[in-house]
């Protein structure tokens, strides 16, 4: 017995990870793949019918599709691009020593852990147009009203205001840590050649803190094309269709039209997506990747 | 003696357990209800406990928002669900696809329990229930799209109620007063959420949502004007924001005093007028919605999952929720039943302000329709589109394009519904 186990060692001690790919990746996939070629409205009376490539063909015809596609990376790509730089922004401020350096850490890490749908709550209470806080804040320091959510032209970039304030302390704490981990002695024969801060910043700083950085991007990135809590929790895809993205589109599809095959149609377009992202994940860590 | 006294103990024990045994058939049976947030399942969860002493039914109620309840049921019923016993569905939104889906238990029987009394629902009610044959649902509560309006404010005004809907934006203009911080007029203006109620200015205008041979018409001469009245009125004298809002914002703003007229069900007054934050409680008056045509429709009911293992006690439930006794106890606690006979007790409409009840009285006498929404299999999708040129039109955008627009979405869905029927 104790051979038989020293010699197979190998495959029992993968076969937990192999058997829980298969189940929770592999058969949801491929079930997927299967949905999206059938016609169904879930009928407990009839199954199923292929039908082949149409649900993808509808999709690629449909304006309501493209839109989505294009809010989604959009809100993606905005809302990681300013997390970029603010976090950024943070943790050179943080990767110092001064008094109270833990209690600010700490208060810029609240808004990670809170729940993302409390937190759509709250801000659709801020986003208010006439009670809530947000115009409140905006009058009292002169500027005009807004309508926030309440605007196909506005409530997209209100969202993205929202991610950004729950996911900028993300970026900073992964940033910061890239920070700390570089070692000390550059900085000193810089400080010694005269170089000023701005330039032990931008030449020492971030050249070496770019693995890190860009690895917190592309998390980002691939989380911030997920999103659906927060704008389910808000908008749900309102005014109109001005705040749909993929997520939302493919919900609808699924639960109030009841239709799994366009559902599992847009889901798959939506695992392309996020699937290239994560392969240039990974091409993009591979080249960073550098020795101090 | 010893002896007969026991045979008398022993047969005393029998005879207690006898009746109770009859009386509480289901002693230890458990009940899934799902509810969705809604003045009816407010106005029966203090009488639940009844329920449960008078049949021993254990009741696990869970309650949701309507988006949620109807995602959560498609989940459960497509997984073919065996612990789904009850819950509401919309027979003018869901509840179709529901019965084509075979999601939903044949509850004939029931109706015609004698004690049930199916003559006495109102007959358009029911008859979205059916499919031709069978029917699949128990119509609960009924609706119909009235004003809501500040007396005190139309006082000081020195104007008239509105009758039609030119009184209507004369009186929306002149009660603006946005310094105040005084919208003249709200209704809802979220996309899909909308549309139910921009049907009364839909069918005041003359259009409707589909023409004679079941084609999309929200591109309709009369649907264009509709689409701009709407839109216009809302963002001329409504609320900041009401792209964003449903009928539990509109409410709200209502109820906080900030709007003086609002065009709503009439079903939702508690929460508009007679909830606890309300500050206008004394000074809503109601009015038939001012216009030629508004809807006058069943809009919840109470169903059975197709695959409920219990199905003898869901129908009890059922019978006592949706029975004569209890649509009248619920009603008096102001909950507009579906049932013929309530209207004319007086106990039970104690709750509805007289002027409510007048409304809803007269409302019968007037041209309604028994839909607020098209009729048909997919409502939800094609309410997405219809919603996009109501929201276009209140943000003041090209109406004509966006009609056009919707309408080409909304023609799609009704196709697709035919090819899906022709297959059937």
């Amino acid at each position: 017995m104790s051979r038989w186990v020293d010699k197979h060692l190998k495959i029992i001690f993968i076969t937990p990870c192999l058997l829980f790919i298969l189940f929770m990746v592999v058969f949801p996939l491929g079930y997927n793949i299967y949905m999206s070629t059938s016609k169904w409205s879930m009928s407990a009376l009839s199954s199923p019918e292929f039908v082949g490539a149409s649900n993808y063909l509808m999709l690629f015809r449909s304006p309501r599709f493209w839109s989505a596609v294009g809010r989604t990376l959009y809100y993606a790509f905005v809302a990681v691009g300013i997390q970029t730089l603010l976090g950024i922004g943070i943790a050179q401020m943080l990767n110092r020593s001064f008094f109270g350096k833990g209690v600010a850490k700490t208060l810029f890490l609240l808004p990670v852990v809170a729940t993302p749908v409390a937190v759509g709550m709250v801000w659709q209470m801020i986003y208010e147009p006439t009670i809530g806080l947000g115009n409140a804040i905006l009058t009292g320091m002169g500027f005009p009203r807004q309508l926030f959510l309440g605007s196909s032209a506005s409530a997209l970039n209100a969202l993205i205001f929202i991610d950004v304030w729950e996911w900028t302390p993300m970026v900073m704490l992964m940033v910061l840590a890239g920070m700390v981990a570089i070692p000390k002695d550059p900085y000193e024969s810089a400080v010694v050649d005269g170089a000023t801060a701005f330039q032990r910043f931008r030449y020492i700083t971030l050249p070496l803190a770019s693995p890190t950085i860009l690895v917190a991007v592309l998390l980002r990135l691939i989380d911030a094309i997920k999103t659906f809590d927060i704008i389910y929790a808000t908008t749900k895809g309102g005014p109109g269709f001005a705040t749909e993205t993929i997520n939302i589109y493919a919900t609808l599809a699924t639960f109030q039209y009841y239709s799994f095959g366009e559902g599992a149609a847009i889901t798959m377009c939506f695992f392309v997506i996020v699937m290239s992202m994560a392969i240039m994940f990974n091409a993009a860590k591979k080249r960073v990747e550098v020795e101090y | 003696m010893k002896r007969l006294f026991a045979l008398v103990l022993s047969l005393a024990l029998l005879l207690s357990l006898a009746p109770v045994q009859a009386e509480k058939p289901f002693e230890g049976t458990e009940l899934r209800v799902l509810l969705a947030n809604h003045m009816w399942s407010n106005a029966l969860e203090p009488h639940l406990k009844e329920f449960t002493d008078l049949t021993g039914i254990k009741l696990n109620v869970e309650m949701y928002a309507e988006d949620q309840l109807s995602q959560k049921l498609a989940i459960e019923l497509a997984g073919q669900s065996k612990d789904l016993d009850v819950f509401m569905t919309r027979p003018l939104q869901e509840a179709k696809q529901m019965i084509a889906n075979g999601w939903l238990y044949d509850v004939t029987p029931l109706l015609n329990d004698p004690e049930m009394d199916k003559a006495d629902f109102f007959e358009a009610t029911l008859a979205l229930y059916n499919n031709g044959e069978q029917y699949y649902g128990i119509p609960l509560v009924t609706e119909r799209e009235i004003l809501y309006y500040r007396t005190d404010l139309f006082e000081e005004a020195g104007i008239a109620v509105p009758t039609t809907l030119d009184e209507l934006w004369a009186a929306a203009e002149a009660l603006t007063d946005v310094d105040a911080g005084i919208y003249g007029i709200v209704s809802r203006g979220l996309t899909a959420a909308a549309v139910t109620q921009f049907s009364g200015y839909l069918y005041s205008m003359g259009g409707d949502w589909m023409d004679a041979e079941g084609n999309a018409a929200i591109n309709s001469p009369e649907a264009v004007k509709a689409l701009k009245f709407y839109g216009d009125m809302l963002r001329e004298f409504g609320p900041p924001g009401v792209t964003a809002m449903h009928w539990q914002q509109c409410a709200a703003l209502y109820a906080s005093g900030k709007a003086a007229m609002y065009t709503e069900a009439d079903a939702i007054f508690n929460n508009a007028v007679n909830a606890a934050e309300s500050v206008v409680a004394d000074k809503t008056g109601y009015a038939l919605f001012p216009g030629d045509s508004f809807y006058n429709i069943p809009s919840w009911g109470l169903s059975m999952g197709a695959f409920t293992e219990k199905a003898d006690a869901a129908t009890a439930f059922i019978k006592w929720a949706a029975g004569k006794d209890m649509t009248a106890t619920l009603q008096a606690a102001g909950v507009p039943g579906a049932r013929v006979s309530v209207y004319g007790i007086p106990e039970a409409n104690v709750a509805f302000p007289p002027q409510l009840v007048e409304v809803i009285a007269a409302a019968g006498t007037k041209n309604t329709k028994g839909y607020d929404r098209p009729l048909i299999t997919s409502v939800s999708k094609a309410r997405d589109y219809i919603g996009q040129a109501i929201v276009a039109a209140i943000e003041g955008g090209d109406v004509e394009a966006a009609a056009e627009e919707a309408n080409r979405g909304f023609q799609s869905v009704i196709e697709e519904d035919r090819a899906a029927e022709q297959k059937q």
